[in-house]
């Protein structure tokens, strides 16, 4: 095995990311080869040295950070009320259509009730009240009265 | 964590299980915060980093559709998130609203356990801190790089999942990286 090659392979090596029979090879060219142990022996000290475990926080640290995502997640779980839900917000809007035709239709039934009413003398003046029919023809029997 | 208590896990999260939530930040809280706190350099700043990222991860859940690790997820995030708390720094040092103070804030000392020998307490932050001024002198790529790798001891595999490039340019980012940051720590050290 050339030095060179080895050398390309020493992060790797370092870092155990080559497969066992590679691994071994390295090994053994590194029992052999003065050089490249050397080499080796410089680069793994400095990585040995930097190889450094982060802050360590005491366990008051965590309970305290898991208390402020906890409270933030209650507020958002109180926002998902009000969050866009497709099929509530389409039933919300097909009975808002049903409600308004509706109250339409009802109105408007009621406004014919309320108009017969109010005419009722006159329609039984023209003896039509039994037939309403000839109420839409109310039109014609005016033009025909001023004629 | 295998792939079946993932996948439990997973399941459980999506139906807005505290108790699951708690186990998951218990899992995950020191890699999300270690990789914060060297990628922003800053306790504060981590603190904050993790707190948005679970935050994240809760909101999140639901899309979750398991294309990768919980694990991969997580750390995307938190590298996101670093990124952009690197974007705003830029931002307001720019703007001249931190007049650089930022840029040199000191960190808090840390909390000692009582079992912990001061003086090496000590020596742990001084390296720590060589350390984390010698890999802000690093590219963004090889700095993400060498802190899963060297750091949190990832894979190469991972870390490529995580950073969404292939295993080659991850340790290409390696071998450049720790090229560098070997002279640098070096002269820092004398």
């Amino acid at each position: 095995m050339k030095c060179e090659f080895v050398r390309d392979q020493f992060i790797d090596y370092y870092y155990k990311e080559l497969p066992p029979d590679a691994i071994l090879e390295i090994s053994r060219h590194l029992e052999q080869c003065a050089s490249c142990k050397e080499h080796y022996q410089a680069r793994i000290e400095m990585l040995d040295a930097i190889k450094l475990k982060g802050p360590e926080m005491p366990e008051r640290f965590w309970s305290g950070l898991l208390r402020k995502i906890f409270e933030r997640i209650g507020r958002t779980r109180e926002r998902r009320i009000f969050i866009f839900r497709p099929a509530p917000a389409f039933a919300t809007l097909l009975l808002l259509i049903v409600m308004i035709f509706g109250g339409i239709r009802y109105f408007d039934s009621r406004r014919t009730e309320n108009l017969i009413a109010e005419n009722f003398g006159l329609l039984q003046q023209f003896e039509l009240y039994e037939n309403l029919e000839l109420f839409e023809h109310m039109e014609e029997i005016e033009r025909l009265e001023q004629v | 964590m295998d792939i079946k208590d993932e996948t439990t896990m997973i399941g459980r999260l999506k139906q807005d299980d505290d108790s699951a939530f708690r186990s998951l930040f218990e899992e995950y809280k020191r890699l999300v915060f270690h990789m914060a706190y060297r990628l922003t350099g800053n306790t504060h700043e981590a603190e904050d980093v993790v707190q948005e990222v679970f935050i994240k991860v809760y909101r999140g859940i639901e899309g979750f559709r398991e294309e990768c690790s919980l694990k991969t997820w997580i750390l995307k995030i938190t590298i996101n998130l670093c990124r952009n708390y690197h974007r705003r720094k830029k931002l307001f040092s720019f703007l001249s609203l931190s007049r650089g103070s930022q840029e040199d804030e000191e960190d808090p000392p840390f909390e000692m356990s009582t079992q912990e020998d001061p003086s090496e307490t000590i020596f742990h932050r001084q390296r720590l801190d060589v350390l984390n001024k010698a890999m802000k002198r690093l590219p963004r790529r090889q700095r993400e790089v060498f802190i899963m790798k060297h750091l949190e001891e990832m894979k190469i595999r991972e870390i490529a999942e995580v950073l969404g490039c292939s295993e080659g340019a991850v340790k290409a980012h390696l071998f450049k990286a720790i090229h560098r940051l070997l002279p640098i720590v070096k002269e820092m050290e004398r």
